[in-house]
């Protein structure tokens, strides 16, 4: 059986002014996998999460998410908004609403019935889930250091149960024990939960451990969308420098030892 | 026997709705069907599977899940708290206890609900009088606690300034350029529209009430001293107040968010000298030409009526108002200007300077900074009205 897709991007174009950011674009996202979206800085990698999203207008294409047409646009977006979660890369988190209300919001846009008392216990569960206690609750966002901001975005995203979860470089300004947790919890929730997520990194730990496929962003296109071993067979000067530098080498024989312990 | 009592969600979808049924025997059990999803009707079910949990407490209950369509994490979730609330207190280990006719993926959900089974509840406020007194008493304490804290802000920021004279290389003219810009020569339009048209009102009201008594011809004084003396110089005041003194509090108040001011004092400047002090400056030179184009277009706006709906020529307009010893009413009003433009720059930045946090913080600082330096300009302006009565000026 052919593996379902649940985004399909297809020759999208997006322009700012006269600077092209994608060329004929070309994206497909499987059911139940983690895509992991690379590309040097400038290369609209939030550009393109943004376009899937319905955040940003593509001056040109086709997007599909779940079979919906994002663009040209035909889902309203709240149809499309229940299905997906977004973290976005500061967390975004409503300041003048504390921690709980945050990760309510969404629960109380879609479901104007629902009780205080089942909001509270949804809220307190999706915190779990993320990995906090309960208590961090009654907390103001701007209260909270940077991890949690974030575990806190991704208890928000993840409220209404979506199919999908795109994550605008998560593990960045983490440090690196809140970081690699961070993958554990992506992993963890993706197994548990059956997500499919679309994230985008520079954090090569996260691209070895996390992702079962690379789409990597280079000449305004995907250049590749393919399992990290082949990704890095690719004969393209960015992804050699990229996966053949210092730093790639490190996350590369961490893995190794990471897989084999 | 066996009653059965069936609940029913009611959203309406394709597939069926959230639902159970309760079969009373020595042991209750619970057949769950339909789809156990936020859609699918659980908000509308939970009230009665939550009164059913409260009356059957400690008995071991059974839930069979054979003909649940659909689960996420909220039906999971209610399903296992109503396990555990009917005794079962499932121990982590066992977290599919009670539960009958599970499926693989049904199984996940559950074991992961009962493991993050926690409510982040909102501790109810108990409102009495006694949080009414609490509020109160920190109201005012807040309130102290910021008088001084300008107070401190307005010597540190004369202090600063009077460091310029010492270091004149350390003023930063440009940016006091830039804000006389902003601040006063894009404003000038409107302040003198405004005062035009109460210069206008002013010569019209007082020449209708004044007529009763045929003494028209003072219309010309009522215009000449009052926009003279307090209407050129408070109406420019109050409207910088609302112009410049909101956007001080914002600009800097959204640098405070962004670390930038930290950034500048990691590399040793001193925001006073780099913010401060180049606003309040401009606002002092800004605000007393602006009252001075003020006071002139208020005289004008009140000799145009004159003339036009009064019958009082301008030749005559002029010489009337040199009459009413125009340099001491001038002289009263401009000599307020500076202290109103010092009362307003100061107010804006230090919000500006104390917006912490959030951008909730920022707009309330903003609403802050208008009303306190609105008040401060009336205050000011009721105090210098004593002081020159006393003077006789």
């Amino acid at each position: 059986m052919a593996p379902e897709n649940v985004i399909e991007v297809r020759g999208v174009t997006n322009q700012f002014g006269s600077h092209v950011v994608h060329q004929d674009l070309d994206l497909e996202v499987r059911k139940g996998e983690i895509l992991g979206v690379v590309g040097g800085s400038g290369t609209g990698k939030s550009v393109l999460l943004r376009t899937i999203v319905g955040l940003q207008v593509p001056k040109a294409g086709r997007v599909e998410i779940l079979g919906k047409t994002i663009y040209p646009r035909e889902a309203s977006a709240k149809e499309l908004n229940e299905d997906i979660g977004i973290l976005f890369q500061d967390g975004a988190l409503f300041s003048s609403m504390t921690v709980a209300e945050n990760v309510m919001a969404p629960l109380r846009e879609y479901h104007h019935d629902i009780s205080d008392k089942l909001a509270q216990e949804i809220a307190g569960m999706k915190l779990s889930l993320a990995g906090l206690d309960a208590d961090v609750g009654q907390k103001m966002p701007s209260d909270l250091s940077g991890g949690m901001r974030k575990r806190v975005a991704l208890a928000r995203a993840m409220a209404m149960d979506p199919a999908i979860l795109f994550l605008d470089e998560p593990t960045a300004g983490l440090d690196p024990i809140s970081a690699s947790k961070f993958d554990e919890l992506i992993l963890g929730l993706k197994e548990s939960l059956g997500l499919t997520i679309f994230m985008v990194t520079h954090d090569l730990d996260s691209l070895y451990r996390d992702c079962d496929r690379v789409a990597v962003l280079a000449d305004k296109k995907v250049i590749i969308n393919a399992p990290l071993d082949e990704v890095q067979q690719l004969n393209h000067p960015w992804i050699q420098e990229y996966f053949g530098g210092p730093r790639g080498r490190a996350a590369q024989g961490a893995k190794l030892a990471f897989g084999s312990a | 026997m066996k009653h059965l009592r069936k609940v029913n969600g009611t959203a309406e979808r394709l597939m069926a709705n959230a639902s159970f049924t309760i079969a009373d025997g020595a042991s209750p059990l619970i057949y769950a069907a339909g789809e156990w999803t936020l859609d699918g009707g659980i908000i509308e079910i939970d009230p009665e599977i939550r009164r059913f949990a409260e009356t059957t407490l400690d008995k071991p209950l059974t839930i069979d899940m054979a003909k649940v369509e659909a689960l996420d994490t909220s039906g999971a979730m209610i399903l296992q708290r109503t396990m555990q609330a009917c005794g079962a207190r499932t121990d982590r280990d066992q977290p599919l206890k009670g539960f009958v006719n599970v499926s693989e993926h049904h199984r996940i959900l559950l074991e992961q609900a009962c493991e993050h089974l926690v409510s982040c509840e909102v501790p109810e406020r108990p409102a009495s009088f006694l949080i009414v007194l609490e509020r109160v008493g920190k109201g005012t304490e807040e309130i102290l606690d910021e008088a001084l804290h300008i107070l401190s802000f307005v010597g540190a920021v004369i202090a600063r300034m009077a460091d310029t004279f010492r270091h004149p290389r350390r003023f930063r003219l440009t940016s006091v350029v830039y804000h006389m810009e902003t601040s006063g020569l894009d404003a000038l339009f409107i302040v003198g529209l405004m005062s035009f048209l109460i210069g206008a009102v002013v010569a019209f009201m007082g020449a209708t009430v004044l007529a009763d008594f045929g003494a028209e011809v003072f219309a010309v004084e009522l215009v000449g001293i009052s926009v003279l003396r307090e209407f050129g110089v408070l109406l420019t005041a109050i409207l910088i107040a609302g112009r410049s003194g909101s956007s001080f509090t914002a600009a800097i108040g959204s640098m405070k968010l962004r670390e930038e001011i930290d950034a500048m004092r990691a590399m040793g400047i001193d925001p006073l000298d780099a913010l401060v002090v180049p606003r309040v400056v401009a606002l002092l030179i800004a605000v007393p030409c602006l009252a001075f184009v003020s006071a002139v277009l208020g005289l004008i706006g009140g000799g145009a009526v004159c003339a036009l709906a009064l019958d009082i020529p301008p030749a005559l307009f002029m010489a009337r108002t040199q009459e009413i010893i125009v340099i001491d009413n001038f002289v009263v009003g401009m000599v307020k200007a500076p202290f109103f433009a010092f009362a307003i720059g100061v107010i804006g930045c230090y919000h500006g300077m104390m917006v912490e946090s959030s951008a909730e913080d920022l707009g309330r600082r903003t609403t802050i900074a208008v009303v306190q330096s609105l008040f401060l300009v009336i205050l000011t302006d009721a105090l210098f009205a004593v002081f020159f009565m006393e003077l006789d000026y």
